[in-house]
């Protein structure tokens, strides 16, 4: 009798086996990324997201863009206006000067690479290179250069009021007040417990100052997420900010990092000055109120490249904010939506 | 008709000997080819340029080690102490509290402690860090970049094509000298 051939327990194992590591090869052969392009497959919990503070509330943003003033430059590093609202922007080893259209007007050539500038109403340029400040005729000649002000020194920014110049020392965390022959007259912004003052408190170098009215003097602090304001004499005034990344506060680690005042046109009747401030690592220009108040945005992060570092601005008679933006290597020029 | 030579039966012996030759053979063909690729690549090492690197993960998943041997380093020379990190503070943390749920290294890798007031310390805890690139991402948005990652040859076994190498979008893996196997982030 002919012997019935069945399936036997170890062929059917041996088929189970089989099928299961084919269909294991075929998922790995499919989940096999060599390239990367499909991602880490880390868990949400291991990727840094900041794209929720990129945006801003288009209720809030109260100006337009217009076309920006291209500097020309391959490393642009300083913003200040100049008599009839020309541009002039310092980078590279020179500064270039913009009339209110943005036609060149001037080019002036320096011997070191400049980090800031402030321009006088005659036209008269101040601009500070890493240690020290050089003078400008509105020709373009130098006028007098001034004693570096020590190895640390690392000057970020100029002011100027009718008598008097500040000159932001990040590297020293300190403002000097100098006269206009520059005479040193005292120094702002030092820890001083009996005035209260805890310290100019700086990461990157980034103290920026501003004169409002041509009496106050107001001082970036972004190691502490505030402005603070002074008399010519040191005295401590004012401050206001807070640490937060949400568009009321100063985002990061140390913010603001630039200031101008806003000219008395755009205020409503306030008899102090409302601030324009920018901010690094979600780059935002905005505009608060003499309490520190959120007012309007000017550009959120979203009119910036990401990681854009190194904003500088300023306001001209008309109230047009420019921002220089070192990764455009242009002066973005910003008007109010209803002018 | 010729004669057909009877074969002997193999014995379980036989079998396991044969075996074990095998894979001597084998094992020495293996070490053999393993230091011949060693001395290939002896010269080199694979490391991470800092300036290129955007962070993105791939370095914790791609390795052939698990963990990766790509771990986060920190430039103490490039640190600026901040009291709000954001290398080690989550985004959305509301104060410097260092509880758990206000960091930002999902596996707890940064330590930090008080220098002075407002200034602190933070250090890398490396048998915790897996290199996912996270405090990375956070330092170089907001601070002044000191974190960065870096494959580390105490652990890398310096493949010959390197898995993460393949994978990274940045393009940021390239062989270095051994004797320089560190590609170091400077001061600007």
């Amino acid at each position: 009798m002919k012997k019935r051939r069945g399936i036997s327990t170890t062929g059917v194992i041996i088929a189970v086996v089989i099928t299961v590591a084919t269909a294991a090869a075929v998922v790995v052969i499919l989940r096999f990324d060599p390239t990367g392009k499909g991602g880490s497959g880390l868990g949400e919990q291991f990727v840094y997201d900041s794209e929720q503070y990129r945006k801003t509330d288009p209720n809030l943003i109260h100006y337009k863009e217009l076309k920006p003033i291209e500097t020309g430059l391959k490393v642009a590093r300083g913003i200040a206006v100049g008599p009839d609202d020309a541009v002039y922007v310092a980078g590279d080893r020179k500064i270039v000067a913009f009339d209110r259209d943005g036609k060149s007007i001037a080019e002036i050539a320096l011997g070191d690479p400049p980090q800031c500038l402030a321009v006088e109403a005659d036209g008269t340029i101040y601009t500070g290179m890493i240690d020290h400040v050089e003078v400008y005729s509105k020709g373009g000649r130098r006028i007098a250069k001034w004693p570096s002000v020590g190895d640390d020194a690392i000057i970020t920014s100029i002011a100027l009021s009718d008598s008097d110049v500040f000159v932001a020392d990040s590297g020293n965390s300190v403002v000097l007040h100098y006269d206009k022959a520059g005479r040193l007259v005292n120094r702002i912004g030092q820890v001083d417990k009996e005035r209260g003052i805890p310290g100019l408190l700086v990461r990157k170098p980034c103290i920026d100052v501003a004169v409002e009215n041509g009496k106050v003097l107001w001082v970036t602090n972004p190691g502490r997420w505030r402005v603070e304001s002074y008399s010519f004499d040191g005295a401590p005034k004012r401050h206001w900010g807070r640490q937060s990344q949400e568009i009321e506060g100063f985002c990061g680690c140390c913010n603001p990092t630039c200031i101008a005042v806003l000219p008395r046109l755009r205020q409503a009747q306030s008899s102090h000055g409302w601030l324009i401030t920018g901010e690094k690592g979600l780059p935002r220009v905005k505009i608060c109120d003499e309490t520190g108040c959120l007012r309007s945005v000017v550009a959120g992060p979203e009119a910036f490249a990401k990681g854009t570092v190194g904003l500088d601005l300023t306001v001209d008679s008309r109230g047009r904010v420019l921002v220089l933006d070192p990764v455009a290597k242009a002066v973005r020029v910003f008007v109010k939506k209803d002018d | 008709m010729s004669e057909q030579k009877e074969q002997p039966d193999l014995t379980r012996r036989d079998f396991i000997r044969s075996g074990v030759r095998g894979a001597l053979l084998a094992g020495v063909g293996a070490a053999t080819g393993g230091l011949l690729a060693r001395s290939r690549s002896g010269d080199t090492v694979w490391q991470i340029d800092p300036e290129k690197c955007i962070a993105c993960g791939n370095c914790a998943t791609y390795c052939v080690l698990k963990p990766s041997a790509v771990k986060c380093v920190h430039a103490f020379g490039l640190c600026e102490y901040c009291e709000k990190c954001f290398g080690y503070f989550d985004l959305d943390a509301p104060d410097v509290e260092t509880g758990a749920e206000n960091q930002l290294c999902p596996t707890g890798a940064i330590k930090r402690r008080l220098v002075r007031e407002p200034q602190y310390e933070y250090k890398i805890d490396e048998q915790l860090c897996i290199g996912c690139g996270k405090c990375v991402a956070g330092c170089g948005q907001f601070g002044m970049g000191a974190l960065f990652l870096q494959v580390r040859h105490d652990l890398c076994i310096n493949c010959n094509e390197c898995a993460i190498a393949a994978a990274c979008p940045a393009d940021a893996f390239r062989r270095v000298p051994a004797d320089k196997p560190y590609l170091l982030k400077k001061k600007q």
